[in-house]
């Protein structure tokens, strides 16, 4: 049974768009990188990151494949997205059968009158993350935060969140532009997306 | 904005001003860099934020996917080179490369990789051509072509800001945003 605040999150969740912040800090808590963009989601399956700044990049999931595109670099990687969502809290949360599957869920008061809800990903290693901390209030996602196996702490701060507006059709696709190297992610029978 | 090569006396000038570099860099040899790096062969590969960091004791090289924040670490010492954060736990290996390679896929030549990404020639033969500013445009050696497609001014003099290095199918491009030299 999902936690009453995850239920109201995802509760007629169709659409959601948002900004972001993202901290990034090492194992004795220094700030290591400082990134913010926006970000989308349709369900069932659907999710897209913009991160802004110096380096900005394109991360979307078209319902099959994940797609990361760093402009400076030239390079799309392309990824099947079974792969991708285990391994992104926030890609589970869109679709909460996905998330019983794959993780152990608990909730606590967070005693402001939201939630802190945990996530431990049901095989171990398998997600890129060890857990993920939610924290919800009145059905809105404010913060997730999540460390990885170098036990590197990121932390996303949600806000300016607007649910079920329509989205253009094109958001969530992508088609590789020209001249940049289109590759898979190494062990991924990933087929390259025909250039057509 | 492919950058044209100079010759004649320009050229010399240039080299002569570029092994002065070379020289200099080698004198301050504890830096780190931290940026985005991208690296693909036949087909497969991967990307992400790099913080690449060498010290007293040799090289931590870091790498994190973006959103899953994936992540691992390469350490290369005297003695060998250990990788961590990957499933299944720490591996090691005395060749950092081969560890690499073996680890997660990605073939890179770090070693020589260590004077490319500052602008300067790895030891051995190795061709050059500079641009007009008199800055390296390109460097050719042990099959590799790694091209400076842009530099930017740090508080220790130019640095390199992207450098994509290929051979044959093999590309390693590193983008960087902050380039930082331990004095002392």
């Amino acid at each position: 049974e999902l936690p009453s605040s995850l239920q109201s999150f995802s509760q007629g969740l169709k659409t959601l768009q948002g900004q972001f912040e993202q901290q990034v800090y090492d194992t004795d808590g220094q700030l290591k990188e400082q990134t913010q963009g926006t970000v989308a989601l349709a369900a069932p399956r659907q999710f897209r990151w913009d991160y802004v700044g110096e380096f900005p990049q394109t991360i979307i999931a078209d319902g099959d494949r994940v797609w990361i595109y760093d402009p400076e670099l030239e390079q799309v990687s392309v990824r099947p997205q079974s792969h991708e969502e285990q391994s992104s809290p926030l890609a589970a949360l869109i679709d909460p059968g996905v998330l019983e599957q794959h993780y152990f869920v608990s909730a606590v008061p967070d005693g402001t009158g939201g939630e802190e809800i945990e996530l431990s990903p049901k095989q171990e290693g398998e997600g890129g993350f060890s857990k993920a901390r939610l924290r919800l209030k009145e059905g809105a996602l404010l913060e997730m935060e999540f460390s990885d196996q170098l036990q590197q702490r990121s932390l996303i701060r949600f806000s300016g969140w607007k649910r079920n507006q329509a989205f253009s059709t094109d958001l969530f696709q992508f088609t590789p532009p020209d001249g940049v190297d289109v590759i898979g992610d190494i062990g991924e029978g990933a087929e390259v997306y025909p250039i057509n | 904005c492919a950058r044209a090569p100079i010759r004649g006396v320009e050229a010399s000038q240039a080299e002569q001003a570029q092994q002065q570099r070379e020289l200099t860099l080698q004198a301050h040899d504890r830096w780190r860099m931290s940026g985005r790096v991208a690296v693909s062969a036949n087909g497969e590969g991967g990307s992400g934020a790099v913080l690449w960091v060498e010290h007293e004791q040799g090289t931590d090289f870091e790498l994190r996917a973006p959103v899953t924040g994936r992540s691992w670490r390469l350490q290369v010492r005297e003695q060998g080179a250990l990788i961590e954060g990957l499933e299944g736990g720490p591996l090691s290996d005395p060749d950092p490369q081969r560890l690499l390679r073996e680890s997660v896929g990605w073939d890179i030549p770090l070693s020589s990789l260590r004077y490319w990404v500052r602008g300067a020639r790895a030891p051995g033969p190795a061709q050059i051509e500079f641009a007009e500013d008199g800055w390296p445009a390109r460097i050719e050696q042990q099959g590799w072509t790694v091209e400076f497609r842009e530099w930017m001014d740090t508080a220790s003099g130019r640095m390199p800001k992207r450098v994509f290095a290929s051979r044959g199918d093999q590309r390693v491009r590193l983008a960087a945003s902050r380039w930082q030299f331990e004095h002392g």
